[in-house]
């Protein structure tokens, strides 16, 4: 089969995974080329490019192969299907990957693969293309390796050794919806992955604190994908499920992929576009979990096990917590303020320096570039700002809602 | 009134230099006045006296807003910077430190559009391989919308030390040879070469994109049209939008189960492969 041929196919069936970071992380896990070498890792990534997806192109993100023996329902490379079948070989792949890195197209790799004869086996292949690049080639750009369920310990240190990131995909959000559609996976398995390379990262990190010269260790952590869609899961379930990733495992990212209507997809599975809106609903609340000190039960009681689609995560808590609100921009500490919907993590860093120069006003905000039709109704400035009042009114909770949504906007069939 | 032509920022600095020692407040000055000769009242620069010997300080903060906002293509960049120096140097305000300023955040609004425009040359430069003599050179032509070659090109340097590479804008141009950076004028965008690599890359443009999901608006936000021109794989776009409702319409209608061929397949080599995942 020519190249181009096996690339259309193993692209193709790579493009389920949601994963694009290609930053290095912290500066010591970055990498530099020796002489003759090529390539480096930077803290952030870079998009080289987007597809009429919304998806930026980052890495080539590849297949080693798409055969494979496991027969996961919502998965286009299961044994079962009819998708037709190809495999690089691994001088192909890094062929590629040098190609297209000297062209400036991609900051690097991201390798995947079907599981083919045993787990070992697959791992020691992906194995092979990163230690080619990295030794043969002295390639210091960015590699993103999966790492397969059940492969050994040893191959598994290996793999941090040349990769940057690893990965392996917790793929549905409880052991159930997993027994029912990936019946080859189980949960305990991926989860010893995740730990064995938390221990690994843990263990480096010690080692460096002491020694001058550690080898490296996955520097860009480890992330995950769960399918949001495939199953009636709520997203209270979802989150719950990715707060204790985030905990146990210390993972950098958790992505949430709607569910794509997948071509030859089992008929056990509901068929419906993709649901975009809630899983960008469920990336604001990952967010709001990380960066903004939220709590699970805040986001998703279990009054409301799903999040309203119309409404941002914030403006929802806000609604349900009326009584916290007007605040005051000029007198609320830090934590309060990253609970205005609107105000984000810098909006919210220049109001603290602002205010220590002058009372802030409504214009001042806008200066600041905060989003103020959805933010006024929650505060109070120097100046007047009658939305704020709305919420002490009877009714005052329906009202901000109408304000924020207007009835037209409701379009939920996306 | 003085007026005052710079366009980089020694140049600046220079003339910002005797404009402070001369004690001349920026409403007294023109910075990059298109046509001088309208202003009746326009007074030679030269009668100012040179500067002086003694250092002015400028905080670390300013000196390194003035570096990006200095590449930033719009004429008034040296006025808003003048205006930053002398409120900071000679009033003693301390005008950075506060985000609400007006200037301030005009300073750093165009900070951050070259900041992104640095970004998106980072990420959208293009290099074509091209032969000269027995070696490979990598060339590439760029537009961007500030004149942000001087930084962008360290990142280049950075990544590919050790291949021969030059990239070309409109305004300004730099070829690297190992160890050193050579300057030079700005170019038209040259004849297209063609690349076998290219079309693998579009090959994968194509195959990596999901037709379920529809986000033009939001590819163009990020990829904006005016650099889809020298960004080769966007010449696929239109055709893979047209394809996309097909594409979607047969993974929807076939909805098809596996083929009994498949199955069988299936359950043959699983018969032969009997490993299950070890559990913890």
């Amino acid at each position: 089969m020519e190249l181009a041929a096996k690339l259309a196919i193993l692209a193709d069936a790579a493009k389920y995974d949601a994963s694009c970071a290609s930053g290095g992380g912290k500066a010591q896990g970055l990498r530099t080329a020796g002489a003759g070498g090529l390539g480096d890792t930077r803290q952030m990534g870079i998009c080289h490019s987007y597809t009429p997806d919304g998806r930026c192109v980052a890495l080539l993100k590849i297949l080693l192969t798409n055969f494979c023996l496991f027969d996961c329902k919502y998965c286009v490379n299961r044994i079962s299907s009819d998708t037709p079948r190809a495999r690089f070989t691994t001088r192909e792949v890094v062929g590629l990957t040098l190609d297209f890195y000297r062209r400036n197209y991609i900051e690097g790799l991201f390798l995947s693969s079907g599981i083919i004869r045993s787990p070992d086996y697959t791992m020691e292949q992906l194995i092979a293309v990163a230690r080619s690049l990295r030794e043969d080639h002295q390639y210091a750009g960015y590699i993103h390796l999966k790492s397969i369920p059940g492969a050994a310990d040893d191959l598994i240190q290996e793999a941090g050794r040349y990769a940057d990131r690893l990965s392996i995909n917790i793929e549905l959000p409880t052991a159930q919806d997993l027994a029912t559609l990936a019946p080859d996976k189980q949960r305990p398995a991926l989860e010893a992955n995740m730990r064995r390379i938390k221990v690994a990262i843990d263990h480096q990190r010690d080692e460096a604190k002491v020694f001058k010269h550690v080898p490296r260790f996955a520097p860009g952590g480890q992330s995950t994908q769960m399918i949001v869609g495939a199953t009636p899961t709520s997203d209270r379930t979802i989150l719950t499920t990715a707060h204790q990733l985030y905990q146990n495992y210390g993972l950098r990212r958790v992505y949430y992929s709607a569910f794509s209507p997948i071509p030859h997809a089992d008929s056990r599975l509901p068929l419906a576009p993709p649901p975009l809106v809630r899983e960008h609903r469920l990336y604001q609340s990952d967010w709001l979990l990380r960066f903004y000190g939220y709590t699970v039960e805040e986001i998703l009681p279990a009054s409301h096990p799903d999040l309203p689609l119309d409404l941002d995560p914030k403006v929802a808590y806000a609604l349900r917590n009326p009584g916290l609100f007007p605040l005051d921009v000029n007198r609320a500490p830090r934590a309060m303020l990253l609970r205005v919907p609107g105000f984000g993590v810098q909006g919210v860093q220049r109001i603290l320096a602002a205010r220590r120069h002058r009372k802030l006003t409504l214009a001042d905000l806008a200066r600041l570039h905060l989003p103020l039709a959805r933010a006024k109704p929650f505060i109070l400035t120097a100046d007047a700002n009658p939305p704020a009042h709305l919420l002490q009114r009877a009714n005052g909770v329906e009202l901000v809602r109408r304000l924020l949504v207007p009835p037209t906007q409701l379009s939920l069939g996306l | 009134m003085l007026t005052v032509q710079a366009q980089t920022l020694p140049e600046f600095r220079g003339f910002a230099r005797r404009l402070l020692a001369a004690d001349v407040p920026p409403t007294a000055v023109l910075w990059n006045e298109l046509e001088p000769c309208l202003l009746n009242a326009a007074e030679s620069f030269s009668a100012l006296p040179a500067a002086t010997a003694a250092a002015i300080n400028v905080p670390r903060r300013l000196a390194d807003l003035a570096k990006v906002v200095a590449c930033h293509a719009s004429p008034q960049r040296f006025a808003l910077l003048y205006e930053a120096l002398w409120a900071t140097v000679r009033l003693r305000q301390p005008l950075l430190a506060d985000p609400s300023h007006p200037l301030t955040r005009q300073l750093e609004t165009m900070a951050k559009q070259v900041g992104r425009d640095v970004h998106k040359m980072h990420a959208f430069v293009r290099f074509r391989p091209q032969q000269v003599g027995n070696q490979t050179v990598f060339l590439a032509w760029h537009r961007p919308d500030h004149r942000i070659l001087t930084l962008a090109a360290p990142f280049f340097v950075n990544r590919f030390r050790h291949q021969l590479w030059g990239i070309a804008t409109p305004e300004e141009s730099c070829s690297w040879i190992n160890p050193a950076l050579h300057w030079g004028p700005g170019l038209p965008p040259p004849e297209v070469t063609p690349d076998p690599v290219e079309q693998l890359w579009r090959t994968y443009y194509r195959a990596i994109f999901n037709p379920a999901r529809i986000k033009v608006a939001m590819m163009k936000r990020e990829m904006p049209t005016r650099h889809w021109a020298t960004l080769p794989e966007t010449a696929d776009i239109p055709a893979m939008l047209t394809e996309a409702p097909a594409r979607v319409a047969t993974m929807l209608h076939d909805a098809l189960t596996s083929s009994a061929r498949s199955q069988q397949r299936a359950a043959r080599i699983k018969a032969r492969h009997t490993f299950k995942p070890p559990r913890e």
